[in-house]
């Protein structure tokens, strides 16, 4: 089937927001081309799990192309139009199952040495939406904080050499309180805000509770890990199945299936959850992966205003003596967790920095319980150090 | 793209000046002794490549040279070093890695058991040169590349044998309780499943024991002293040459590719070891008398990871965007007549390696469609 082929009842499996998105603008996708078609489908037939910023994304893309001209259209759409595409990819479930033909599209296109191509069409496109439709600023400034370090002592090499360059590396803040200050603030960032899904604590550990963040945890997150590795394993002992196959088993998957229930109102962070530990690599075993990687993906998508994360020790990855001999797996490892989380601050800062509002993003990141910091923001100083003790309310007064 | 690669070999040139004050081969190579002079029965070569790119960041810019001390220290000096290799094919380990061997970019899938689809490096080696299956051997880490040795052109089919050094352990471990054999050979990390495990009888271990002059208890033994698959590779390779002196031995390490599961500090891990292996390998050719004096050596990883910078990636721990910083890459040749403590800045293809071994070698590599590399020649 064609997109010009398109009809409503072609969407009734969706959704039932995700339905009225996509029959709303049946005639917008009758005439995108096939790739594009999959590409936006992918991003609707989840509209209901989506964040408030995703949806405003969506639906001001549809709109923005409704009004073009078809001939305005055609031109924007040409670089896809010219792919070369395999017959077959027609015949795939598109519409059902945009996921599942996007990783048959994406082989494709590397086979046929047309990756290149698609993404600079996708960035000559991406250009032309951000031109288009520029993202709202947030409410307020955003406030990014990361703590790194949790269960060190002693670190044993220099920190946060990829922010320095950025802003003021802080040599003796007090470390007595820190924790509570950092998300007493942030707390009251959210209590002071009203969208929801604007304020967010990530913890890669067992979290502090705190009222009322969107809080997530990799700790939380036990028993859908389990289940969710005991399906993996699984459905490799079976031998049925290659990493394709397991790939859309992990796609298919609903929040119910790895122990993830609720009302109504918690299906959204259900599914982002999900989507963490289906998506991420490395997610479901190594805790400083999942702190980085929810961080990076929660900005990408909900975009909030503020967010905290905060780094605890991942397993050890034990090495293949250590397996033979058949010492216990699972220990801890704090040192390498702390380089892990040195590294994880920075492409944090990164993300936060690709979010409309960048100038005036404000960044701390903190080796818990030590006395080094790291603070960025609009007005201070770049590549500098402060040896000035200060107590953790005065390193956030810098960011003011 | 072609300006951020051109950028990266230039900042690789820089710093290699600054740290090492190598020399320009453009003005120089035609200088180097004439290699025609040899003769290339005598040639032996050791092809290293890294499954898991490892980025400048990591290795050559400023910030990551502590992490290759070994390479910088001790193998730039003795080699010509080649700062933009780019690879233009599908960014996927078996398949570039494949693509490495054929000197042709393959298409087949990633994470499937098959053969290459052009001729290997190692039939051309066979076939031209009429060289015993010996000769030539693979040391892989990863059960997806079973077949590598091999295609399954019929104007060819003789290739290399293919040793999977975790398979063999796994087999002759076979009986030992509490050793979580999953996690052990999980070795693909591009993937949430590894490919199914190619069957290893035990008339299989026996033989390989056998060829290696390597009991199993001894097998056993030694391995439980190592850190990691790549030792374990390098280990198995190291038997290889004292038993077997093959003309033509291809390793391939994949420590680094744990970048995949997220933790930085065990991808920095594997690029110290990676760089300590090397060292060892080199200092195992120079050691040995079958091999010192004739063996060229070339370095090189498959291809690179996502930059930082790369809003559809997330940095090093993919290489999934395509863009310039996961297709450009390096790599280090060493052995006899070439250029010692040398840069070169133009681009080369990842394919240039077959023809270029084809040249050192003496066959002729007709499907491949890079070019021979003339600074090492």
């Amino acid at each position: 089937m064609t997109p010009s082929q398109l009809k409503t009842t072609d969407f009734d499996k969706y959704p039932p927001l995700a339905k009225q998105v996509a029959t709303g603008n049946l005639e917008l996708f009758r005439q995108l081309p096939l790739a594009f078609a999959a590409v936006l489908l992918r991003e609707v037939i989840a509209y209901d799990w989506r964040f408030p910023a995703e949806r405003r994304q969506i639906d001001d893309q549809l709109r923005l192309l409704g009004k073009l001209s078809p001939a305005e259209l055609r031109q924007k759409m040409a670089g896809f139009n010219s792919l070369r595409l395999d017959p077959d990819l027609e015949r795939t479930g598109w519409v059902t199952n945009p996921s599942g033909f996007m990783e048959q599209l994406a082989a494709w296109l590397w086979s046929t040495h047309q990756m290149d191509g698609f993404q600079q069409t996708a960035d000559l496109y991406a250009s032309y939406l951000s031109e288009a439709m520029p993202a709202p600023e947030p409410a307020s400034s955003r406030m990014g904080i990361v703590i790194v370090g949790q269960g060190v002592d002693k670190a044993e090499a220099p920190l946060f050499r990829k922010l320095r360059p950025n802003g003021i590396y802080l040599t003796k803040v007090k470390p007595e309180g820190g924790l509570e200050v950092l998300l007493s603030a942030a707390a009251k960032r959210a209590a002071a805000g009203s969208e929801v899904f604007a304020h967010w604590y990530i913890d890669g550990g067992t979290p502090v509770p705190m009222s009322p963040l969107t809080q997530i945890s990799y700790a939380g997150l036990e028993r859908p890990r389990t289940l969710l590795l005991e399906r993996t394993k699984q459905a490799i002992r079976s031998g049925s199945m290659g990493p394709e196959g397991l790939r859309s088993l992990l796609a298919q998957m609903k929040p119910e299936d790895v122990g993830l229930q609720g009302p109504p109102e918690t299906s959204v962070l259900n599914h982002f959850q999900l989507t963490l530990l289906t998506e991420g690599s490395g997610t479901q075993i190594f805790a400083t992966t999942f702190a980085q990687w929810a961080a990076r993906e929660c900005l990408r998508r909900a975009q909030p205003e503020t967010l905290i994360v905060r780094y605890a020790p991942r397993q050890q990855l034990q090495p293949m003596n250590e397996m033979l001999s058949g010492a216990k797996a699972g220990a801890p490892d704090p040192q390498g967790s702390l380089v892990d989380a040195d590294m994880g601050s920075y492409y944090t800062w990164i993300n936060m920095k690709r979010l409309p509002g960048a100038e005036q993003v404000r960044f701390l990141a903190w080796f818990e319980g030590h006395h080094e910091a790291m603070v960025i923001g609009p007005g201070l100083p770049r590549g500098t150090t402060s040896d000035s003790a200060m107590d953790m309310r005065q390193v956030l007064g810098l960011l003011a | 793209m072609r300006e951020l690669a051109a950028k990266q070999g230039w900042d690789r040139r820089q710093f290699l000046r600054t740290a090492v004050g190598t020399a320009a081969a453009g003005a120089l190579y035609g200088f180097t002794p004439l290699r025609a002079m040899r003769t290339p029965r005598e040639q032996k070569a050791v092809v290293v490549t890294f499954g898991g790119g490892a980025r400048d960041e990591e290795t050559f810019a400023p910030e990551g040279q502590e992490n290759i001390p070994r390479m910088l220290g001790e193998l730039i000096p003795q080699g010509t070093f080649f700062t933009q290799v780019v690879n233009h094919g599908i960014l996927g380990h078996y398949v570039a890695t494949a693509s490495l061997a054929t000197g042709f970019y393959e298409t087949l899938n990633n994470f499937a058991l098959t053969p290459p689809q052009h001729p290997t490096v190692f039939e051309y080696f066979r076939k031209d040169l009429k060289r015993p299956a010996q000769d030539t051997w693979v040391v892989a880490p990863s059960n997806g590349f079973n077949r590598i040795g091999c295609s399954d052109s019929r104007a060819y089919g003789l290739g290399a044998q293919v040793l999977l050094p975790k398979q063999l352990l796994a087999a002759a471990m076979s009986g030992s309780g509490g050793i979580d054999y999953e996690h052990l050979l999980r070795d693909n990390y591009e993937s949430p499943a590894a490919s199914p495990a190619p069957a290893v009888h035990e008339e299989d271990i026996h033989k390989t024991a056998e060829i290696l002059k390597l009991s199993l208890d001894d097998f056993r033994t030694h391995a439980k002293s190592l850190a990691s698959p790549d030792e374990l590779s390098v280990y198995i390779a190291r038997q290889l040459m004292r038993q077997l002196s093959p003309s033509l031995l291809w390793i391939t390490l994949h420590d680094i590719d744990i970048a995949h599961s997220g933790a930085y500090s065990l991808y920095i891990d594997g690029i110290r070891r990676s760089d300590r292996l090397c060292a060892e390998i080199w200092q195992a050719i120079e050691a040995d008398p079958e091999y010192k004096g004739r063996t060229t050596m070339f370095i090189l990883p498959d291809f690179g990871r996502d930059s930082d910078m790369n809003p559809g990636g997330n940095g090093f721990q993919h290489h999934r965007t395509g863009d310039a910083l996961s297709r450009t890459t390096w790599m280090m040749v060493l052995g006899p007549g070439v250029r010692q403590n040398a840069v070169v800045d133009r681009p080369v293809d990842s394919l240039d390696l077959v023809p270029t071994l084809g040249a050192l070698l003496g066959f002729s590599p007709t499907l491949a469609q890079g070019q021979p590399l003339r600074e090492v020649l």
